[in-house]
């Protein structure tokens, strides 16, 4: 499968609605790409929160209201944070009965208190085991960034440093929700604490935002990108539910399948998009995709190996907490930004010669893991 | 609440009842002890729990299962904790005073699946407590339940302990002031949410809360013992009690697995201000020589259909109590219908109780 087009509103706080990011989104995507409107043959949309923030379900139906007269055949998926991933996925599976199809994924979040945010962004978790609790979203990471600093030689300014890299890559990314924001470590370390040990800067922006892909099963040009594996793997929805809350199961069993079916392995990668939600959640993923040894990964941050000019950049386009996270948007955010990379369009971020690239998307806090490795055509 | 594959050892949180594995009967297990094995200090406010900062405990059962629990409380890593294990525990009742009430109450609460939390002046009339408490509830109860039920109960000498509770039962002396400090003190540590219930027989809630910033939320909750075998419980709305408190008492009663009425504040509710004139008027009858003891014990069980006559009663609850609250509701009513019968003060004065001497009035009576 190819992906021969890409499009993305930028992310923030904005006064635009729901409809009016995803349209701007599919437009831009359909723009950049060969294939038009009247050439897709199905549409798949990905979104978590439409029900509880705007009171809007049945959204495969608001997409067709967007599309007049198509009366395509639309789906929408949910996962959570990896509805995304989720969508890409679901196009990838499918049997080839559809030649193209156009994914978009929305969020809509600043219509609302940052109360009723967390608590619908908590719904993330079990509704008994962790919600009743009070165990809102930051502080499920902030359980796995507890679990994780005690067991290895880690402390919290190896995540500030994960914070660091990402606001850095995302001031020369135009279109992430941190574009103008100059960010140090003394800001960091004295921003306020949300669920500690987790402080404000640990933990990626309520943004909202919409992203697109139009894939195709046939190759359409050179600057088409191949979408060489996809899998997804779940796991229990609740932390409470597993046994080892420093890495994600999900995750590692995705990332080998689709290492498997890509035929590469994590040595292969030249750049990659992980979801960094919080930055526990970045050293935790390089862990996952074998980048390195269980319990290394704030090594890597500390050597510096994974900012644009490491070995393997790690979140060019400042990752979910540079570039913000429009929940349903951003596994197809991560994959327009792997596409971009693998054009040679990531202007200021490009990084030279990549080749392979992937991208890891995490639904809740671990409950579902997407891994895409993309291979470009040059 | 977990629930367990019997033959593969898949763990569910959810009431199934066959594994969708093997298709087996799935066993209920009941967890209450955990280790505190983790823990995140949330700031930020959530339309569900909008009151911040507050604890999420990461813990963890002795099959290694984790589970999580909100707290405001500081716990220390490596801590025991006694928990609800699922729907049938969601309460933390506490519980003050060790007397034949206060045990009775820990007794039921625990019993009917809640968590308590028992409080006294001192470790030491807190652990004699927990000896009566274990030796009654070992009655008729398997090993494994008894200990599932005895982990609910947690021992504490300090308010401070209270502050998580739902629902707080006192059921110290019936002395005003003594009440009066309890109250005001809970009143200033407990979350607002937590329901105060005093279990008096015979003072006013209106007056014991006289003085405190939300007497709303105290309402009479009054046991009868011996509380585990009584069904009733009257609820007694003060002057300021809100409905929902009532209400929500009334849930507590039925979660106790008891009945429960609506009674005014005023001496001696209802089962005491017909009760001690009864018994009163025993007294006063054997007094003027009308009947003797056990003719009129007889007669009322027999006659009135009671199971138990007055002074079987008066026995029971202690002679020395009986004439406390007949003076108590004497004080309270205009005219001399609870006027103490001389038989009752001379038996009291000459320091007869059952629980002080062993005497009872059947005896008395004979010795006269």
């Amino acid at each position: 499968m190819y992906i021969t087009g890409i499009g993305r509103t930028k992310f923030g706080v904005f006064d635009t609605s729901l409809p009016e990011l995803i349209y701007e989104a599919m437009y831009k995507a359909l723009n950049d790409s060969p294939i038009g409107i009247t050439d897709v043959d199905a549409v798949i949309f990905a979104n978590f929160l439409a029900g509880p923030n705007q009171g809007q379900l049945h959204l495969n139906s608001l997409i067709a209201s967007l599309l007049p007269r198509t009366n395509l055949p639309i789906i929408r998926v949910e996962a959570a944070c990896a509805s995304g991933g989720i969508a890409v996925n679901q196009a990838f599976s499918m049997p080839k009965k559809f030649e193209n199809i156009l994914i978009v994924g929305a969020e809509k979040l600043n219509d609302h208190t940052t109360k009723t945010i967390a608590r619908n962004l908590a719904m993330a978790g079990d509704a008994l085991r962790d919600q009743k609790e009070g165990l809102i979203f930051p502080a499920q990471y902030a359980i796995l960034a507890d679990q994780y600093l005690r067991k290895y030689d880690a402390s919290h300014d190896d995540l500030m440093l994960v914070s660091l890299k990402n606001h850095r890559n995302a001031t020369l990314n135009p279109l992430a929700h941190f574009y103008h924001k100059d960010v140090d470590l003394e800001a960091i370390n004295s921003s306020p604490m949300v669920c500690s040990p987790l402080n404000l800067f640990d933990c990626c922006p309520i943004s909202d935002g919409a992203a697109a892909i139009v894939v195709s099963m046939i190759k359409k040009g050179d600057r088409d990108v191949k979408i060489i594996g996809s899998t997804v793997k779940t796991d229990a929805i609740s932390l409470s539910q597993r046994t080892d809350l420093t890495t994600f199961k999900a995750a590692i069993l995705a990332a080998k399948d689709a290492y498997k079916t890509a035929n590469v392995g994590p040595k292969d990668i030249d750049i990659a998009e992980v979801h960094d939600c919080f930055t526990i959640a970045e050293i935790i993923a390089m862990e996952d995709l074998g980048f390195c040894n269980k319990g290394e990964g704030v090594k890597l941050i500390r050597d510096d190996e994974t900012s644009l000019s490491g070995r393997l950049p790690i979140n060019t386009d400042g990752g979910l907490i540079g570039d913000g996270h429009p929940v349903g948007a951003s596994g197809i955010a991560q994959i327009c930004e792997i596409v971009e990379q693998l054009r040679g369009g990531a202007g200021q971020r490009q990084v030279p010669d990549a080749k392979i690239g992937l991208a890891h998307n995490i639904g809740g806090a671990g409950g579902t893991a997407v891994v895409h490795i993309l291979e470009g055509s040059k | 609440m977990k629930h367990r594959c019997d033959s593969c050892g898949r763990e569910w949180d959810y009431p199934i009842k066959h594994c969708i594995f093997c298709g087996n009967p799935v066993s209920k297990i009941d967890i209450i002890k955990y280790t505190v094995e983790g823990m995140t200090k949330v700031f930020v406010p959530s339309d569900d729990h909008p009151v911040t900062p507050y604890y999420v405990m990461l813990l963890k059962d002795l099959n290694g299962s984790y589970k999580f629990q909100k707290t405001f409380e500081h716990h220390n890593i490596g801590d025991m904790i006694y928990t609800k294990g699922g729907k049938e525990e969601e309460y933390t009742i506490g519980v003050i005073g060790t007397g034949v009430t206060g045990k009775g109450i820990v007794e039921v609460a625990a019993r009917t699946g809640n968590k308590v939390v028992f409080k006294s002046r001192s470790e030491k009339s807190v652990k004699k407590a927990m000896g009566i408490i274990l030796k009654n509830l070992s009655k008729g109860m398997e090993p494994d339940e008894l200990k599932i039920v005895l982990g609910r109960i947690t021992t504490t000498t300090r308010y401070e302990s209270f502050t998580n509770a739902d629902l707080i039962l006192e059921s110290v002396t019936e002395d005003l002031q003594t009440k009066k400090e309890i109250f005001n003190k809970l009143d200033s540590i407990c979350s607002p949410d937590t329901i105060l219930a005093s279990n008096t027989s015979s003072l006013s809630i209106s007056e014991i809360t006289e003085d405190i910033k939300h007497p709303e939320r105290v309402v009479g909750m009054h046991f009868f013992i011996p509380i585990p075998k009584m069904k009733l419980v009257e609820v007694i709305k003060g002057e300021k009690t809100s409905d929902d408190v009532l209400k929500k008492a009334r849930e507590f009663a039925t979660k106790f697995n008891k009945v429960s009425v609506n009674v005014k504040d005023t001496s001696g509710f209802i089962v005491n201000r017909l009760l001690f004139i009864m018994i009163n008027e025993a007294c006063h009858m054997l007094d003027e020589g009308i009947a003797n003891v056990e003719d009129i014990d007889k007669a009322m069980k027999i006659g009135a259909n009671h199971p138990m006559g007055p002074f079987e009663l008066a026995d029971l609850i202690g002679t020395d109590l009986c004439l406390e609250i007949i003076e108590n509701l004497n004080a309270s009513f205009d005219g001399n219908k609870f006027e103490p019968s001389d038989i009752l003060i001379d038996f009291v004065k000459e320091g007869n109780s059952r629980r002080k001497t062993g005497r009872r009035f059947y005896e008395y009576q004979n010795n006269r």
